[in-house]
């Protein structure tokens, strides 16, 4: 407990650490805090790249390693000094005036401190720069005993993997909490990470960077959209930006993909991070085409929704400015950036859906097999998004283009298997299918002049 | 082979107190054979297909219980009071609602408790189901995506395709029995100490019967009787002599006549070989080793 001098109308307000700690940690589900430190690492990639003026992260790792017991974290991302401990790294809250990464991901400066509390009772860290090297041991336990906020820092250990000839920052929390332990020995858990690494810092994936979940390397992958003669993704560019603060850049893009349901809907990136991939929800445009078609909306292999992709990157210096919320899980819906930008999605939006129900039409008329909008649409090309810069507008061709003959209908009916069999014989065809385009050509005969 | 893990059982208490519970089928020949070979009393047959539902009592062949709804319906609402044989032995490929089945054992499971699960892996149907959409579509998904989309996060993003059939298929699926077993016991260990099991897994068998075939099977203790466990000595299993890792169990194509001649010989006197007759060495193979274990219920039966 804190000792203060209280005046006798005066109540003690001050937060107790455990009490801290709980409220803390309880708003980052776990997945969510591993993703904290591997931006934390992002951003010293990013500020290596800019000290020195590289176009890309080629050489620089992040290794990321938890089992039931212990976590760990350990990157070549060039580390953070004692500077920089002292002054946000191991703050709560950053303090005005304190120094910015440009462009950073990990800007609420609690990030790393909720992680480490999260995971357990007892964690290291240890950061090296070229020019200094330190670390800071916390054993949780007796931190929260004792009086005063602070954290004792020290030099390296002899054996630290990270040091001025190998700059970077290494975090290991050796003391599980149980719960924590338990989920981290799950390969369910595990897999998870790996899948969530790899949608969430994809771009950074796709520019050099190496991350690895438990020895196992993450790989690139990237979002297809289509292009076809006469078919080709939308892409806008827009700029906000408040007085006195930096700008803000957004692109946004929509487009046909191939249809894999798992991966139709809206991505948002801020700074890079991906904060919402395949959205489906009422947060991104998806929510209005349900309300649109007065159903709930959802993509299946074979239906049209399952190759709508949308694709939305936030960009600032100032990454106080971007529209996520504070755990990076979503967009902060009040932020006014982000519902200028929404009002934009959903125009572009609409072009796509009205083809992707065209095509839907021509499939429903003509069958899967043979509708030739969805042959055009199979047959067509794929590109990365990362090479769509200047404003288009989505175009697709009309079904008009396709026609193949005479506009057709499907007639569709039952009878009794013993009689089609009978008339299987008749016409010496092999299906009901056959049975059926027999006897109408047959019928037709007899009244087409 | 079942029916042997199941002998074992007695050391770690009476079989007349266990129940045994299987997916019936109108033949109830586990049942006959479990009541038959030692004496189960109590009995459980769950049934899905409720059509049937009459012709089933008509075949029921004694006081079975039967439970006409499908295992996702009933395991998690039936009985776990007793200690129990539990053989969930499905015709198709792993499913995720298999897995949510083996979760509910492991999570109510009383100490003593045996699971089997015996699934198809000859190929899982995502392999079909992607071939026929590549043909109308080059970027339709493929069946790694399609199987991957099915079971989440149980399975990594890098499955290899060869894993979806034959063999490796029947390994990816014991592991992720296993491990949705594990998850469950640590969820239950969790939630309320002192009511944690363990589970020790005793064999796993690859066959074909029409279609290839795997089981696992397993045991749940309390550690507390961990003691009863080591007297069912299940590393003495016969068949699992030179084990680590599934034991292949051939279906050798013999003539009754056949069968009756080699089982004559039966068990072989130390040092004596098996007098084969005109059958081909390829067809005996293990038979010394199996003949007990073969499921040839019409021998059984005659």
């Amino acid at each position: 407990m804190l000792e203060g001098e209280l005046g006798e109308n005066e109540i003690d307000a001050a937060p107790t650490k455990s009490f801290f700690i709980d409220m803390l940690t309880r708003d980052i589900p776990l997945d969510q805090a591993i993703l904290d430190l591997v931006d934390n690492s992002v951003d010293g990639a990013k500020s290596l790249r800019a000290i020195n003026g590289t176009e890309d992260f080629e050489g620089l790792w992040v290794k990321v390693e938890f089992g039931r017991d212990r976590f760990r974290i350990i990157d070549n991302c060039g580390g953070f000094d004692r500077q920089a401990a002292k002054t946000y790294a191991f703050k709560f809250g950053r303090p005005e005036g304190a120094k910015r990464t440009p462009h950073s991901i990990g800007q609420f400066g609690v990030g790393m401190k909720r992680a480490l509390f999260k995971f357990g009772r007892h964690f290291v860290v240890r950061s090296a720069t070229i020019q200094d090297a330190w670390q800071v041991t916390v054993p949780v336990d007796q931190w929260e005993v004792t009086a005063g906020w602070h954290f004792p820092i020290t030099e390296l250990d002899e054996d630290a993997k990270v040091s001025s000839e190998a700059p970077g920052t290494e975090i290991e929390v050796n003391v599980l909490r149980p719960e924590v332990a338990s989920r981290f020995g799950f390969s369910t858990f595990e897999n998870g990470i790996f899948d969530l690494i790899k949608s969430k810092h994809r771009q950074f994936i796709s520019e050099g960077l190496s991350i690895s979940v438990n020895g196992r390397h993450v790989d690139a992958t990237n979002l297809a959209l289509l292009v076809n003669e006469g078919l080709n993704p939308g892409t806008q560019n827009l700029r906000f930006q408040e007085e006195s603060k930096e700008p803000v850049d957004v692109r946004i893009i929509v487009a046909v993909g191939p249809s894999n349901p798992r991966q139709a809907g809206w991505y948002v990136a801020c700074n890079g991070r991906v904060i919402l991939e395949a959205d489906r929800s009422v947060v991104t445009g998806w929510g209005l085409l349900e309300e649109q078609a007065n159903r709930t909306v959802i993509p299946s292999y074979h239906n049209q929704f399952a190759r709508f992709r949308g694709l939305v990157f936030f960009d600032s210096q100032d990454s106080s400015q971007v529209p996520w919320n504070t755990t990076k899980t979503g967009v902060d819906q009040d932020n006014k950036f982000w519902q200028a930008t929404f009002e934009r999605m959903i125009e572009m939006m609409r072009p796509v859906i009205d083809f992707l129900n065209e095509l839907d039409a021509d499939i429903e008329e003509h069958s899967r097999d043979e509708s030739p909008l969805n042959q055009f649409v199979t047959r067509s090309n794929v590109i990365n998004p990362d090479g769509l810069r200047v404003s288009t507008a989505f175009r697709a061709p009309p079904r008009s283009n396709f026609v193949k003959g005479p506009r057709m209908v499907k007639i569709q009916y039952s009878r009794p298997i013993i009689d089609v069999d009978v008339l299987r014989d008749a016409f010496d065809v092999e299906s009901a299918k056959g049975v059926g385009e027999a006897t109408f050509d047959d019928a037709l005969r007899r009244f087409k002049r | 082979m079942l029916l042997e893990v199941f002998r074992r059982l007695a050391a770690f208490d009476a079989l007349e107190e266990y129940r045994y519970v299987g997916f019936g089928s109108v033949w109830f020949s586990d049942f006959i054979l479990f009541h038959r070979a030692i004496g189960i009393r109590h009995m459980l047959s769950i049934e899905k297909s409720v059509t049937s539902r009459d012709r089933f009592e008509a075949n029921k062949p004694f006081n079975i219980d039967v439970d006409y709804r499908p295992s996702s319906a009933v395991l998690p609402e039936m009985s776990y009071d007793r200690r129990q044989f539990i053989w969930l032995d499905y015709d198709d490929p792993i499913t995720v609602d298999m897995l949510r089945d083996v979760a509910t054992v492991a999570s109510h499971a009383r100490s003593g408790s045996v699971l089997a699960v015996s699934v198809q892996c000859h190929a899982v149907p995502d392999i079909s189901e992607a071939e026929r959409e590549a043909s109308k579509d080059p970027l339709a998904a493929s069946a790694e995506e399609r199987f991957k989309a099915r079971m989440g996060d149980r399975v990594p993003s890098d499955l290899s395709r060869a894993q979806l059939k034959s063999w490796p298929l029947g390994e990816l699926s014991r592991r992720l029995f296993t491990s949705e077993i594990e998850i469950s016991l640590e969820k239950r260990r969790l939630a309320s100490p002192s009511n944690a099991l363990h589970f020790k897994p005793i064999c796993e068998f690859e066959y074909e019967d029409g279609a290839k075939m795997t089981t696992m099977v397993g045991v749940f203790f309390d550690p507390g009787e961990e003691d009863r466990l080591d007297a069912c000595r299940f590393d003495q299993l016969e068949f699992l002599a030179n084990a680590g890792g599934a034991i292949y169990i051939p279906t050798p194509k013999m003539t009754v006549k056949e069968f009756r001649y080699l089982e004559k010989q039966l068990p072989l006197p130390p040092g004596r070989e098996l007098d084969l007759g005109f059958i081909p060495r390829g067809e005996a193979g293990d038979f010394a080793k199996m003949y007990r274990y073969f499921p040839n219920f019409a021998v059984v039966e005659s």
